[in-house]
């Protein structure tokens, strides 16, 4: 028994991760991860499973509830004196999203996704450290009774 | 003494105890003083150092942000250099 909405982080994870990103390999990329990651390990990918909010009824899909599943996925790069960790980021950002603005219903799971907002942070410490966060709105349905499906 | 000389004094004594590495700056300059590599979490997910070293600087030497100074068999670069009381300097390194 899996959520619709677990599939749909599942498919994005396998989305960054098959074939092999040019910028991060496989196995940098990580799922809701716990712990930490060295500074020497980055870049890498995180990819987190967000909210929900309330279901919707599914308008002309009639006995079908509208859902919309946050899915963040965060990029951090370090980057030595006087280079910018965004500038490292930003190839993966934007092979990341490539990946997934080539399939946005994930193999048809989803109706496809929204952009929502963009997050960039940064921190001084042996290397110059920050990340980018994108955040992607997927839109989904089930039916009124299941999450499944 | 003055309270200001008295400070300088107690803050070289301390610094002198407690000096645990020799800094070597560029044209030579060696330097004995603080090192500290304490860790921490950056932005929740990546485990790393933040490394500084405190010292007493000499008249001679002048410390810039992009400066390069060895400390052991590591190799830092300056990444901000902050002055305290009584000639202290402490300086943000980078690996």
């Amino acid at each position: 028994m899996t959520s619709k909405a677990e599939r749909i982080a599942q498919a994005v994870l396998g989305a960054l991760v098959t074939p092999t990103m040019d910028g991060v390999p496989p196995t940098r990329i990580y799922r809701d991860m716990e712990g930490a990651l060295g500074a020497a390990e980055l870049p890498a990918v995180v990819v987190e499973m967000g909210d929900e909010p309330p279901p919707e009824p599914g308008g002309t899909l009639i006995g079908r509830k509208m859902r919309e599943l946050e899915v963040r996925v965060q990029t951090l790069a370090s980057a030595c004196v006087g280079a910018s960790p965004y500038a490292v980021a930003d190839p993966v950002v934007v092979e990341a999203h490539d990946r997934l603005a080539a399939d946005p219903t994930l193999g048809g799971l989803a109706f496809g996704f929204a952009e929502g907002g963009t997050g960039r942070r940064r921190e001084d410490a042996e290397r110059n450290i920050g990340s980018v966060t994108k955040i992607y709105l997927f839109r989904y349905h089930t039916t009124e009774s299941s999450l499944e499906s | 003494m003055g309270f200001e000389d008295l400070e300088v004094a107690a803050t070289a004594a301390v610094i002198d105890a407690l000096a645990n590495a020799e800094a070597v700056f560029g044209g030579g300059v060696r330097v004995r003083g603080i090192f500290e590599e304490p860790g921490v979490r950056i932005l929740g997910t990546v485990s790393a150092t933040v490394p500084t070293f405190t010292f007493r600087r000499p008249a001679e030497l002048e410390v810039a942000r992009g400066d390069e100074v060895a400390i052991g068999t590591h190799g830092y670069q300056v990444i901000a250099a902050e002055a305290h009381d009584a000639g202290l300097i402490t300086l943000g390194l980078s690996a």
